[in-house]
């Protein structure tokens, strides 16, 4: 395969309340130089778990320290309405280029109208977004709340459970777009690539590392029957062209 | 480096429906290309039709000397499973027992599993149960107590009962663990490791279920060393399986 660059849509620093696991910062740095991975979009679980605000200028602070290596993500909770509002802006105007969401581990509904209005707020900012759609259901949720919207939308945590869910709302519209991780079972890349319009453009590569082993995600992509310019896409260029501002 | 994948799976999986399961003929490609010794296979079938599923699986070992098979049981269907434990479990071609333990419902010790379980000491072979909730896996745990001259083998199926679960079968010392790559969190192998020993740990890609290269990439990444891996990947499987 060519020598692109890798890129990872999802990384975490910070605790993780569930078990020890290690997430230290360097940890994440010596698992991407292990795998080739030039670049990380991180984010700080502070702000998933506790205070999304401290969790946001905490990955700032992070990925000023490694400019050359990772890339904020920033995270709003849609329970701290109406002031979610405005730390979208703040931390758009800060330059944070993707907003992540994580409805499964702070548990408020996806049909949840803080959430509509902040996908809005995102939306006028031109910020695409990462949502996790874990359950059966969550997708067809959510592609009703961005019915109008044109900014991009990443489905984070689908799985086979609900890949045939993922499957039809990804074909609804191009704005759509899923993540690599839990997209395990052999043969989907190629069916998303068979299934889907521009289906190869519409796949990310994430890894969740150093939560979970990094290996784990990246072999399924390297392993698939997709061409080696595919694999590139979803390795990185996809990201890349998620990433460009367009307004 | 050899391997045994101990547990991969046969046909389709009404957990994943949107994607055909690969061919058997391709299970014979991945352990040519990756030196896996022995595969053992469950039918994802027989946990609708326990003898159709069963039987079909059987028919689909003969494909390849290097193919076994868990034979799949249900606490709900004890006459039958009595029956197909008899047909099956006295040839070596079939590792053990496997009960899919998809809601508390299903705990392996709930219904007419308790007397399923007693009845299967004859075999002397290991049991697979899937782990899907605190109440199955404590249900587990319990029979493992209870029967502590069988082997367990405890397949959790969420990150979190993989990680719980260390703490709680720690002292059940015929309990086995098999991560799944699918819900394995780094660095559970080495904590695993370090928690219950390097002879209590399994490997097993899920291959038919999920990609194979999810459990190889796990076994790449796991801060281990060689020796530990060869032991978790391969050796044990070898012990367990009498080979």
């Amino acid at each position: 395969m060519a020598t692109l660059p890798i890129f990872d849509a999802c990384t975490f620093f910070g605790p993780w309340p569930q078990h020890p696991a290690d997430l230290a910062v360097e940890s994440l740095l010596q698992v991407m130089g292990q795998n080739g991975i030039a670049r990380s979009l991180i984010t700080d679980t502070t702000g998933i778990f506790h205070d999304y605000r401290q969790g946001n200028a905490q990955t700032l602070e992070v990925a000023k320290r490694y400019q050359q290596q990772l890339y904020p993500v920033a995270t709003l909770d849609p329970r701290a309405y109406p002031e979610c509002l405005g730390e979208a802006e703040a931390r758009a105007a800060e330059g944070f280029r993707l907003f992540r969401f994580f409805p499964d581990r702070q548990g408020w509904p996806i049909r949840y109208a803080p959430f509509r209005e902040l996908l809005q707020k995102c939306n006028e900012l031109g910020i695409p977004v990462a949502i996790a759609v874990t359950q059966p259901g969550d997708c067809t949720e959510l592609a009703d709340s961005v019915a109008f919207t044109q900014a991009p939308v990443l489905l984070a945590g689908v799985s086979p459970i609900n890949l045939g869910e993922a499957l039809a709302v990804l074909r609804s519209d191009v704005k759509f777009h899923v993540e690599t991780t839990h997209l395990l079972a052999p043969g989907t890349l190629e069916a998303i690539r068979d299934a889907v319009p521009q289906g190869t453009d519409r796949l990310v590569f994430a890894s969740y590392s150093p939560l979970r082993y990094l290996s784990a995600a990246l072999g399924p992509v390297l392993a698939s029957s997709l061409s080696d310019e595919h694999k590139g896409q979803i390795l990185g260029g996809n990201l890349r062209r998620l990433l460009t501002p367009t307004k | 480096m050899p391997l045994i994948d101990l547990l991969c799976y046969h046909g389709v999986n009404s957990s994943g429906l949107a994607v055909r399961p690969p061919a058997i003929a391709q299970a014979s490609t991945y352990a040519d290309s990756f030196t896996v010794e022995t595969l053992c296979f469950a039918s994802g079938e027989a946990t609708t039709d326990l003898r159709g599923g069963n039987a079909r699986l059987a028919e689909a070992l003969k494909s390849d000397p290097r193919f076994r098979g868990w034979l799949t049981l249900s606490i709900h269907q004890t006459a039958v499973s009595h029956e197909l434990a008899r047909q099956y479990l006295t040839r070596s071609l079939w590792v053990g027992a496997r009960f899919e333990q998809d809601s508390d419902a299903d705990a392996i010790l709930n219904a007419g599993g308790y007397e399923l379980v007693n009845s299967l000491r004859r075999y002397g072979r290991p049991i697979l149960l899937t782990v899907t909730t605190n109440g199955t896996l404590q249900s587990a745990i319990a029979a493992a107590r209870e029967f502590n001259t069988l082997r367990f083998i405890i397949a959790p199926q969420t990150e979190a009962l993989t990680t719980d679960c260390l703490p709680a079968i720690d002292q059940i010392l015929n309990i086995s663990l098999l991560p799944v790559a699918a819900f394995a969190e780094r660095d559970v192998i080495a904590q695993a490791i370090a928690g219950i020993g390097e002879r209590r740990i399994l490997w097993g890609s899920e291959w038919g279920r999920f990609h194979h290269a999810a459990a190889l990439g796990m076994l790449k990444d796991c801060a281990v060393n060689a020796l530990q891996r060869e032991r978790f990947a391969y050796r044990n499987a070898r012990e367990l399986l009498g080979t």
